[in-house]
């Protein structure tokens, strides 16, 4: 079971808002990294854009899931995990990594900031941490605490798009792809292997 | 397309009746068309070349394996490279130790038989002097197999090939090592909790269990024979044993068993009875007592086991491998227990015999009756069973374990078999009347499974466990010395089995852990019984 990804996302008016980022990429070959990472940036992004305030939801992408909580004050995080990671644990994480982030950064710098400018340094240790996560998290407390029925499941990334969007078009407009992903992405669509990176 | 040198020779035979000097030159070019090919094609061909300069001795089998090892990390699934990867490790293994290899090679043409008495006699005449060496290469190749197997298990998700053929070293490099398959035991823990639906990583855990439960009775079985030294067969194991320091199928089972002479200290021996794993006799024929001593280490195996099986379960919710290893655990447990039960009901007999014939059949029948056991409702355990068990068959290879097994006490099989159909017979009727249970619970366990009432093996559990734990606590090593003698929780039973699923079908949230622990359940009842 692996974390692959831990980010802070503000939920502006008009976008989302990439604030700090943690990414363990260790299990991918080396030329793959640079994109997959940028894919997981595009994914948490979009992810927090379309979810509403105040959600809790597990998104499921090939043998990724992607669990995102968004607050009611517009600050949200993704952490993206594999099929085999305990989702409870996931969103103790995200709890736990937005009520720091909350209190150390000023909120006055959400919707302007950027991963340069935000001064948080937690995300590495977390990410490392939680890989085993027994070791992180006392699961009993966690399994008290949250109702998994407000966890809203998505089965595709395509549930989370409004009527008539397409995933291409995004991808093509995403500011966070660079020209070599976006070029990766088209020629896996168009081999029906819908993205293999991520 | 591109091919290697050695294909323009007109005939491939001929390359390699060509000069030495030749192929020396073509060694480089060879090696770098191997680690070109990237088509399968190209890659058959190249490894038809590397196998005939290894054969040649111009390239090194080390430098061979560090190549596969390369392309495994891109594919981590070949089975090309596995199969070419055993073929390398045999030759090595022929060229550390000789004698062994040969006789191993004659044996393989019968079917892959009887490895220990091959060794052995072989061993006789070996150099004792050379054994530390060869020991310490098989070594270090022994570990160097599991690095790679484990690191292509990580690459890919349920690797069956990367597991079978860690399978097939620890079985070929290891046999009959208790210490390597504890070591092994307890140092896929972690991997495993870690990977929690990876089905090839627990049948490994389930292949351990059942190669330490095996060598096990195995020894006890030793231990009792020689007690009886009026028996022929007897007589023929304790010829056997006082050269097991080579005894053994490969020399590297004498790396553990350095100190042949003096038994090991308590905390450091792994096996059941304070005796060399290869079971010498000195030490045996002192301590004599193997029986209960085994029996203990067995079932603290099954108790861990079990405990680490319950432990995931809990900590991560709706994951069927674990449940299907629950299912593969217990089952071995209850049909050793069957296997105990029987061989000390009929100890008033007490023929080596008899209860030598024991240790086979948890082999045989975990082989024959896992298909048998999944008459139980549940599709996708039957198609993990099927699946690994048919391919097994294809392969060829892992089954060397089982197939080993049944050669070598053949004799008994028939007069084992009587036995088991007997009690079947016997046993049905009474389970029948101790519950409604219709006739698919006896033909669900055929073959000696089913029918046993689980409130009477878990009595006799009771009293087995409680005699034997202040025994039991010096099987394992240090770390659990530290806790004390008794053991953390109550050996398995079924009883306990039923109380464990209700349990989590009263506080589990997850539909599907609801739905995995309800047909482990159905299991338990159609097939263990009542």
């Amino acid at each position: 079971m692996k974390l692959f990804s831990l980010s802070v996302i503000h939920k502006g008016a008009t976008k989302a808002n990439l604030l700090k980022a943690a990414y363990d990429l260790s299990s991918f070959s080396f030329f793959q990294r640079s994109s997959v990472q940028e894919f997981m940036t595009f994914t948490s992004a979009l992810i927090v854009d379309r979810s509403s305030l105040g959600s809790r939801a597990s998104v499921k992408e090939q043998d990724y899931l992607c669990h995102v909580y968004v607050r009611n004050d517009s600050l949200g995080a993704v952490v993206i995990a594999d099929n085999e990671y305990p989702s409870r644990v996931c969103f103790s994480l995200l709890d736990k990594v937005l009520d720091e982030f909350s209190r150390q950064v000023d909120p006055i710098d959400w919707p302007s900031g950027s991963p340069a400018t935000i001064q948080y340094a937690a995300l590495d240790a977390y990410l490392a941490k939680y890989q085993n996560p027994r070791e992180a998290d006392a699961m009993s407390k966690v399994q008290a605490e949250l109702d998994e029925t407000k966890i809203i499941l998505h089965n595709t990334m395509e549930s989370l798009l409004e009527r008539g969007e397409k995933l291409d078009d995004l991808v093509q407009k995403s500011e966070h792809l660079g020209n070599q992903s976006k070029a990766f992405y088209k020629t896996a669509r168009k081999q029906n292997s819908c993205c293999v990176v991520m | 397309m591109s091919r290697g040198p050695l294909q323009q020779e007109p005939d491939r035979a001929g390359g390699q009746q060509a000069g030495r000097g030749e192929l020396v030159r073509q060694v480089p070019v060879a090696l770098r068309a191997q680690q070109a090919a990237a088509l399968p094609a190209e890659e058959a061909v190249a490894r038809q070349g590397r196998k005939e300069l290894l054969q040649c001795g111009v390239l090194s089998a080390e430098k061979d394996l560090y190549l596969g090892k390369l392309a495994l990390t891109k594919f981590p699934k070949s089975p090309e490279t596995w199969i070419h990867r055993r073929w390398v490790l045999q030759r090595m293994q022929r060229d550390i130790c000789p004698g062994v290899g040969e006789r191993k090679e004659q044996v393989d043409g019968e079917g892959g038989g009887d490895h220990r008495d091959g060794g052995h006699r072989d061993g006789d005449r070996g150099d004792s002097a050379e054994d530390p060496l060869r020991s310490e290469r098989l070594r270090r190749l022994l570990q160097e197999e599991m690095r790679v197997c484990a690191d292509a298990a990580g690459r890919y998700p349920s690797n069956y090939n990367a597991w079978s053929h860690r399978i097939w070293v620890l079985h070929h490099l290891a046999k009959g090592n208790l210490k390597i398959l504890h070591d092994e035991l307890s140092s896929m823990r972690l991997w495993v909790s870690m990977h929690v639906s990876d089905h090839s990583g627990f049948h490994y855990r389930q292949f351990l269990l059942r190669a330490l439960v095996r060598e096990l009775s195995h020894h006890q079985n030793q231990s009792q024979s020689q007690s009886s030294s009026h028996q022929t067969q007897t007589q023929t194991q304790q010829q056997q044993s006082p050269s097991s320091p080579r005894s053994s199928s490969t020399p590297s089972a004498t790396a553990p068993s350095s100190s042949p002479s003096s038994p090991p200290p308590p905390h450091r021996s792994p096996a059941g009875s304070p005796t060399q794993p290869n079971g010498e006799a000195s030490t045996l024929g002192s301590e004599g007592l193997g029986g209960p001593l085994t029996s203990a280490a067995i079932s603290e195996l099954f108790q861990d086991e079990m405990e680490l099986c319950t432990d995931l379960i809990e900590a991560y919710p709706g994951h069927e491998t674990l449940w299907c290893h629950r299912r593969h655990v217990f089952y071995l447990w209850h049909q050793w227990r069957q296997e105990c039960d029987l061989s000390s009901s009929s100890s008033s007999s007490a023929q080596a015999n008899g209860s030598s014939s024991s240790s086979p059949h948890l082999l045989n029948h975990a082989l024959v009756e896992p298909p048998a056991a999944t008459a139980s409702p549940v599709p996708a355990h039957s198609r993990l069973k099927c699946g690994p068990d048919s391919e097994m068959a294809a392969n060829g290879q892992p089954m060397d374990m089982e197939v080993d097994g049944e050669e070598e006490e053949e004799e008994e099989e028939e007069e084992a078999a009587e036995r088991e159909s007997t009690t079947a017979a016997d046993v049905c009727p009474l389970s029948d009347n101790i519950q409604q249970q219709q006739q698919s619970s006896c033909s669900g366990g055929s073959g000696g499974a089913g029918g046993v009432s689980g409130s009477s093996s878990s009595s006799i559990n009771a009293t087995t466990s409680s005699s034997s734990s202040s025994g039991g606590c010096y099987m394992r090593d240090t770390k659990r010395l530290k806790r004390g003698p008794a053991p953390a929780c109550p050996p398995p039973s079924l009883a306990a089995e039923e109380a464990f699923v209700s349990s989590v079908l009263s506080s589990c949230r997850s539909p599907e852990q609801r739905r995995f622990a309800a047909s482990y359940r159905k299991w338990l009842a159609s097939v263990i019984g009542h």
